[in-house]
């Protein structure tokens, strides 16, 4: 009986299909997961990454500047502002500029806000009553940002004497934060050199805007000609977004000389 | 867990026995594929270490049998076939092995177990008492009822075992 019932037993044998199915069904269970299920683990893993991407997308949409006011007097400061008019950073170019811009809390405010208050604050109030030359340069801002703004600083400042306002390009004055200048005293540096080669930027660089404007107009006077010294003030208004911001230019009519500028020391930014 | 590799060796190895095993409890093909499945996924779980081939057999005898028990007593199965699909499906054999193996598989269930471990695999009766879980002597109970009831069903002396 015994080598019958093997006999008979051994003719039952496992067929290759199930083996191969057994052995594929465990592969494919415990070894080799389904692509769906590795997608399905991976999907919290793509959400993350897209959430950061999302986020540092809008992170660099919303401190990216597109133009920078530049606001300068002795104290030096320059607001970034984002593509939603927001002021994104504040940045002082010298001492005072520093405790200018710590003393005001104009970051993530609207810009033209913040330009209010600064221009309102007892900071600048004192520097204009001491007749300082106040400098407000638009620099950048394509599509029309630019030109909006510094239309919005006109009005703002039409009945002010001594501030003026002009606008610029960053290739104009790219290389002013090398030199340690905010981009509207670099501007009127320049501006200044151009009259009188002989001038280094690192003498003139650390006058007042006062300073800097008033030796333009003894330059022009030196030189006997208006013509490159034409001024806003002399035009009747103030700097369009095309003239060039040349130190000196006023808003209000007020023209060069007038008891000014006589001193032609340099302030020490310190 | 174990590797891939060593399952693979097992279901190379034990599949004809696990096969063999389901024939003697289950009726069709699916079924034997579930246990298949079931049996072999538990060996790659399992964190048992075999101290021999013949530990690893047992142990493989047990889950299978297990596996039977739990699929014939499950609420959802009612897939059932008769013997001659069942002995048509598990080999093409000639006339006396099928007679040989219709004469098991229609023996009641607890007979079958014993049959197939003592004649086939050469089980001794303390041997299939620890697989099965059972007294010695219930095995051999149990072997010396199903011999008898073989030799009535297979007929005379040739059958003597």
């Amino acid at each position: 009986m015994r080598d019958e019932i093997k006999k008979a037993f051994d003719a039952v044998q496992a067929d290759a299909a199930l083996t191969r199915g057994t052995k594929d069904f465990l592969a494919q269970r415990l070894y080799r997961r389904p692509a769906r299920r590795r997608a399905a683990r991976l999907a919290p893993v793509l959400a993350c990454l897209a959430l950061a991407a999302a986020g540092w997308g809008g992170y660099r949409f919303y401190f990216t500047p597109q133009l920078t006011v530049s606001i300068d007097v002795n104290p030096s400061l320059e607001l970034g502002v984002n593509r939603l008019n927001r002021v994104i950073s504040v940045e002082g170019f010298n001492s005072d500029g520093e405790a200018l811009a710590q003393s005001l809390d104009l970051k993530y405010m609207d810009c033209t806000a913040a330009l209010k208050e600064l221009l309102s604050s007892q900071e600048l109030t004192a520097y204009l009553s001491a007749d300082e030359l106040v400098s407000i340069a638009v620099v950048g801002g394509e599509g029309g940002a630019g030109q909006e703004l510094l239309t919005f600083l006109q009005d703002e400042t039409a009945g002010q004497e001594n501030i003026y306002c002009c606008s610029a390009s960053y290739q104009e004055v790219a290389p002013a934060h090398e030199l340690g200048l905010s981009y509207g005293k670099y501007r009127a540096c320049l501006a200044l050199q151009q009259l009188d080669p002989d001038l280094e930027l690192e003498d003139v660089c650390h006058m007042t805007m006062r300073q800097i404007q008033d030796l333009t107009q003894e330059l022009c006077e030196e030189e006997g000609s208006g013509e490159n010294c034409e001024t806003p003030s002399q035009a009747g208004g103030n700097a369009s977004p095309q003239d060039d911001c040349e130190a000196g230019t006023q808003t209000a009519g007020q023209g060069y000389g007038g008891g000014h500028g006589q001193g032609r020391g340099h302030h020490s930014e310190d | 867990m174990r590797s891939e590799e060593e399952v693979n060796r097992a279901v190379d190895r034990y599949a004809d026995m696990v096969r063999r095993l389901c024939m003697v409890h289950l009726k069709n093909h699916a079924d034997t594929e579930d246990i298949f499945q079931t049996v072999f996924l538990k060996y790659a779980l399992s964190s048992v270490l075999f101290q021999s081939e013949e530990h690893e057999r047992a142990w493989l005898i047990r889950v299978t049998l297990n596996a039977c028990r739990d699929l014939l007593g499950s609420f959802f199965r009612s897939r059932t076939v008769s013997l001659d699909q069942v002995l048509e499906a598990a080999a093409p054999s000639p006339p006396e092995n099928r007679e040989v193996l219709e004469a098991v598989l229609s023996l009641p269930a607890k007979y079958r177990d014993v049959v197939y471990l003592h004649y086939y695999e050469d089980y001794t009766a303390p041997q299939i008492s620890q697989i099965l879980h059972k007294n010695v002597n219930t095995v051999y109970t149990l072997l010396t009822r199903a011999r008898q009831m073989l030799k009535e069903r297979l007929g005379g002396d040739d059958h003597e075992g």
